[in-house]
């Protein structure tokens, strides 16, 4: 039969997910607290909705899909902007050197990122650290290549503009 | 499709250098935990039909079911109370729409019901008429349904009207052309009206003037079938034209075709 096949087929994709889905979630909030609560709320959704899902996008593209359109919600309608659980501080007020002597840089790097508007900080995320392509994640958030594209650009200059201090640090930087 | 080189851009360095905190393994044991509790709770609910199409389903059962139940329950309650028998019919029915291919269906039985039921409603309006409590004359519309009474308890009195259930029990009914040509007496155009009466009168057949006489309780169809009687020699024809011509309701259209067709 084939709906017990695709239930389990569900199900089993589901847990597979899970650790991606909450690294993803993560990222767009920047809190674990948060993000485990999100992956939740977006578990049940999926419940609801598994019937919606049909095979023509990956898995993972649905179950993010449902992730940030909860997260939108979250941040729009629930809670207010929130940060990463370290302690915000600017990160212009620590010295360069200070900062590249530890992992400070890397917590830094991230609240930056996840301070970004809702729009940007989801196709930044997607296509840096999740290797969406632009079509991907034109199509999980329901807009245009040429959408993402201009948004993708307008992040990354933020970020530039605001980590310029240690752009040269990443570059001498060797990544373990 | 990645638009930029991360390795000519120091921005996407230090992006990839980012690091958020890590969820500990206990976390995603408790949403695999919890994921599994959902999977059980909703695996009864689930169902690859969206849950509005069902509402849909639902909708549509109500909105037709509805109509459908009451229009049974109404046509019960018709069936109910409705006389076995079938009683005098309204003038305005079409008898040629029902019209018998079989002896059985023409059933003489139900013309002895009419006759008694037909009797009992010509005492029932001659109480009326004739009651102490009228004081005025009648109207000509009473007197109108007076005479229709009359003739059909005329037509159902056996003694004046023609012996029709002792013809139509004799034989099978006449055949599909017959049963065309009786058809065609209600047809728009006039001519294949004349043309059809005049055809059903040249068969001189007792079974079709005994379906005629019927006729003619319909307005509809009584001028027509008034001309085919007319023309037709048959003797169930000819006794009842000789009853028909002394009645209040038919007597004057009879007379109007027969003149209409001495002039021919």
């Amino acid at each position: 039969m084939a709906l017990p096949q695709g239930r389990a087929l569900f199900d089993q994709r589901m847990t597979d997910s899970l650790p991606a889905a909450l690294k993803f979630a993560i990222r767009l909030t920047g809190r674990i607290d948060a993000a485990e609560e999100l992956v939740q709320e977006a578990m049940l959704r999926a419940t609801r909705s598994w019937a919606t899902y049909r095979n023509e996008a990956s898995f993972h593209t649905w179950l993010f899909q449902i992730i940030i359109n909860l997260h939108r919600e979250f941040v729009t309608r629930k809670r207010p902007h929130e940060t990463l659980e370290q302690d915000s501080t600017d990160p212009n007020q620590h010295p360069p050197d200070a900062i590249a002597a530890g992992n400070e840089l890397e917590f830094i790097v991230a609240r930056c990122v996840s301070e970004l508007p809702i729009r940007q900080r989801e196709v930044l995320v997607l296509s840096v650290y999740e290797g969406f392509s632009t079509e991907e994640i034109a199509h999980a958030l329901q807009t245009t290549a040429a959408n993402v594209y201009s948004t993708l650009n307008v992040a990354r200059s933020k970020l530039r503009a605001r980590l310029e201090k240690y752009l040269n640090m990443a570059s001498e930087r060797v990544i373990p | 499709m990645r638009e930029t080189n991360s390795e000519s851009d120091p921005l996407d360095k230090l992006l990839l250098q980012a690091r958020w905190p890590e969820a500990d393994a206990e976390r995603l044991r408790r949403l695999q935990s919890r994921w599994q509790e959902l999977s059980a709770e909703t695996s009864l609910q689930r169902t690859p039909l969206p849950p509005a199409l069902f509402a849909g389903m639902r909708a549509h059962t109500v909105m037709v079911g509805a109509p459908v139940a009451a229009a049974l329950l109404i046509a019960f309650a018709f069936w109910a109370v409705r006389p076995s028998s079938q009683t005098v019919t309204s003038d305005q029915d079409d008898l040629t729409a029902e019209l018998p291919l079989t002896l059985e269906k023409f059933e003489p039985e139900s013309l002895e019901r009419e006759e008694s039921q037909v009797v009992v409603t010509q005492e029932t309006t001659e109480d009326v008429v004739q009651a102490p409590a009228l004081v005025r004359e009648p109207t000509m519309y009473e007197l109108a349904l007076v005479a229709r009474h009359r003739h059909r308890s005329g037509m159902a009195d056996s003694s004046a009207a023609p012996d029709t259930t002792v013809i139509v029990t004799q034989n099978q009914l006449p055949l599909e052309d017959t049963a065309e040509l009786l058809k065609a007496l209600s047809v728009p155009n006039v001519s294949k009206r004349r043309e059809a009466a005049r055809q059903l009168a040249a068969k001189q057949d007792p079974q079709v003037s005994a379906y005629l006489i019927r006729m003619t309780q319909n307005e509809a169809v009584r001028r027509e079938a008034l001309i085919a009687l007319s023309l037709s020699t048959d003797q169930v024809a000819q006794r009842y034209l000789q009853h028909a011509s002394q009645d209040l309701t038919i007597g004057p259209s009879l007379r109007a075709i027969q003149v209409m067709l001495s002039r021919r």
